[in-house]
């Protein structure tokens, strides 16, 4: 019991970690500005949507969790939707 | 920055020592309060009242973690030598609210005698004391000292206005109290403190 309480504190930890990690390293951040953000890439537009709150929460959440864009995952969605729609 | 409020004794001010931080640390960045004690203080105190922060519980603080700057950790009391190795390990900063007196300081230095071994980053803020002409505060902040054990320099003064504000459910420098200021400032010297 005991156990299962100690590893609930490393997920807690390892999750607050994380965040840090991201935050950080400023070295990372230089070799990753090879990548393009998409804010100054010609080929992305931003745009706005209306979200119900809770949708927006929770996409929020799982991209956090997953460590992606929310960008990434709509775009995602979304091509996926209108090759289906044909 | 994650830092874990813990004891070994109970009614030393560990709960009131962690929401005021995170209202602190609010002021500078988003911040996450996790309540880890089984009394849920913390989040029966943000129910009751409104708070400046997001309180969690332990298992909701997982998926929201990653979402904060600041994460206080509001541990159980005694927490386990398992808890404590975890808490040492991930934790930038370990506090150990103790009243100045000899029961809560000999829990306070078993805590300290475990962290040592761990490693783990910590110091000593001495809560509830009492005001002049008692010497408590100043004896004990001396004796810690003495042997070496790293200190906050501000203690958090014995204030009526610390159950006021928990009655109504919001940090002290909410509540419209003469000695709500003074309360306050015990934890913003602290929090200067912890980020300097």
């Amino acid at each position: 019991m005991s156990k299962k309480k100690a590893s609930r504190f490393d997920e807690l930890i390892d999750a607050a970690r994380s965040r840090q990690k991201r935050d950080k390293p400023p070295e990372l951040n230089e070799e990753k500005s090879i990548f393009k953000s998409k804010s100054t890439d010609p080929d992305y537009v931003r745009t706005t949507v209306y979200l119900p709150k809770k949708l927006h929460r929770s996409l929020k959440l799982a991209a956090a969790a997953d460590d992606r864009q929310m960008s990434d995952i709509i775009t995602e969605l979304l091509e996926k939707w209108l090759d289906e729609k044909g | 920055m994650i830092i874990t409020v813990g004891a070994f004794k109970g009614g030393v001010g560990k709960s009131i020592t962690a929401l005021h931080l995170a209202t602190y640390l609010q002021t500078k960045a988003d911040t996450l309060l996790v309540d880890g004690d089984l009394n849920r203080s913390a989040l029966d105190w943000s129910n009751r009242g409104s708070l400046p922060f997001k309180v969690a519980s332990q298992e909701d603080g997982v998926s929201l973690a990653a979402l904060y700057e600041h994460i206080v950790i509001d541990t159980p009391t005694k927490p386990s030598f398992e808890e404590l190795k975890s808490i040492a390990r991930g934790c930038d900063l370990v506090i150990i609210p103790t009243t100045p007196d000899a029961i809560a300081l000999a829990a306070t230095m078993q805590m300290v005698e475990l962290l040592n071994k761990l490693k783990a980053n910590y110091r000593i803020l001495l809560t509830i004391i009492p005001p002049k002409p008692n010497r408590s505060g100043a004896e004990a902040k001396l004796a810690l000292k003495n042997a070496k054990i790293p200190i906050f320099k501000t203690g958090i003064k014995r204030l009526a206005v610390f159950q006021r504000a928990a009655l109504e459910g919001v940090p002290v420098n909410a509540v419209n109290d003469a000695y709500a200021q003074v309360a306050w400032r015990c934890y913003a010297e602290v929090g200067k403190e912890i980020l300097s």
